[in-house]
């Protein structure tokens, strides 16, 4: 990643990274559309009942049907594989932003069952949709208000993140990390065994990655070169996590905040009068 | 600065600091109350209580002698694959499950639903019909129970409790 690296550039590798997440995340939708049928466990029949839904119902069953829904997420891979395009083009903020409309209406749909990956996914959306406008419209300043909506959600996740394990005496005390490897849904055999045999090594792993996260805003003012580092140790963390707790769909959307996060680095950098 | 960067930059603003009030605990409450479409990211990810414990949807059954028939598994969904780095869709089901369990601790917790109230709440509704759907009944059933029960560990030897027992309903 250039440490020059300009607005046009985070925006192609951003959108490159949304476009892979939307691919995974629309087909492992799909893969679960039995979820959203009238007698599937994400039933429209019973989640109509919301309070809040409680108007015209006759629309809210063709709208949230299993077949709406599949034809939303079929759109959301079909603007996922536009964005592969290799320059940035005016179908872009389409793409992007019917990517953000679908998250959208995945989370007012689903209820149950979403997760951070799909967060960041509506965050890069949203992101993107605004850095193609400035774009297309010549206008840095738009393109760049993108930038600061990744770069500064991305900041937001990784610190509160850090600062909500602070507040956990299970993470402070050394014992989270064994304990959600001994699960099946997001733990590992291996894992478990080695924190399990190695609690001291569990307990300094609880610790640095609540330091680790806590620490993230600083890579706006490292230089350059130290900051690429760090991101590139995040991005191992999450490489880990999708091997040790298979959440695979976290790897894109994580990595697509990093070009918007070098680019503040130097905006930051730069006022600050230290390049 | 034109006018759409200048709306959307105090736009972006307000959405940063609105997602970090919301990680704040008297803030929250109002923050998912308003929050229909989940705009505002939840960012504590396996904290403060990190997800250290595997659930599973069990079920038995009343017959019309009264006997009651053994507990049986409700399979919502499979072992996460050798290749769940690449291609994972059955973390979903998992992930749903899990979101019904915690929605009805914070029902009985922090809403202060009662037992006779909680049938009426959405994710017990959501169980009650999986469980009618999946879990084919005895032939004499007259009634059906159904509780979530949870684990930790991998291999066969590890402990179970039933973290919440549902009351009797016809079938």
């Amino acid at each position: 990643m250039s440490v020059s690296m300009d607005i046009a550039t985070c925006q192609l590798i951003t959108k490159f990274l949304l476009a892979a997440w939307s691919l995974v995340s629309a087909a492992e939708w799909a893969a679960n559309l039995a979820l959203f049928r009238p007698d599937g466990l994400l039933s429209w029949d019973v989640l109509k009942l919301r309070r809040r839904l409680s108007r015209p119902e006759g629309t809210h069953t063709v709208l949230y049907s299993h077949r709406a829904f599949l034809a939303v997420i079929s759109g959301r891979a079909l603007a996922g594989a536009a964005l592969l395009a290799p320059s940035a083009n005016a179908w872009d903020f389409a793409c992007a932003g019917f990517i953000f409309a679908s998250c959208l209406y995945v989370s007012r749909r689903s209820v149950f069952g979403s997760d951070g990956s799909d967060q960041m996914g509506m965050v890069i959306s949203l992101g993107v949709a605004i850095m193609s406008a400035g774009i297309a419209f010549g206008d840095r300043n738009l393109a760049f208000v993108g930038v600061f909506a990744i770069a500064g959600q991305a900041t937001l996740a990784y610190f509160v993140a850090g600062a909500a394990k602070l507040v956990s005496p299970t993470w402070r005390g050394g014992h989270a990390m064994a304990r959600v490897m001994s699960t099946r849904t997001f733990g590992h055999p291996l894992a478990a065994r080695i924190a399990a045999g190695k609690p001291r090594l569990s307990h300094v792993l609880c610790w640095f990655v609540i330091v680790t996260e806590m620490l993230f805003p600083l890579v706006f003012i490292v230089p350059p070169t130290v900051a690429i580092v760090a991101l590139a140790c995040y991005a191992i963390f999450h490489f880990a996590n999708a091997y040790f707790m298979g959440l695979n769909a976290f790897v894109w959307p994580f990595l697509a905040t990093y070009p918007s996060v070098m680019l503040m680095n130097a905006t930051v950098r730069s006022v600050l009068g230290w390049q | 600065m034109s006018l759409a960067a200048t709306l959307l930059c105090g736009f972006v603003v307000m959405w940063l600091m609105v997602t970090a009030f919301s990680h704040i605990p008297p803030f929250q409450f109002w923050v998912s109350r308003f929050d229909q479409f989940h705009l505002i990211p939840r960012w504590n990810f396996f904290a403060p209580n990190p997800g250290d414990k595997d659930y599973h949807l069990v079920v038995r059954h009343r017959c019309l002698d009264g006997r009651l028939t053994a507990w049986q598994n409700v399979p919502l969904y499979v072992p996460r694959p050798k290749l769940a780095c690449l291609w994972h869709p059955q973390k979903r089901a998992a992930k749903v499950l899990n979101d019904a369990v915690q929605s009805i601790r914070f029902l009985y917790r922090h809403e202060g639903v009662s037992d006779s109230g909680l049938p009426f709440s959405l994710p017990y509704l959501l169980l009650l019909r999986t469980v009618c759907r999946l879990a084919p009944p005895a032939d004499d059933a007259t009634e059906l129970q159904f509780a979530i029960i949870e684990s930790t560990g991998h291999d066969e030897t590890r402990a179970l409790t039933c973290a919440f027992l549902s009351s009797y309903h016809r079938r």
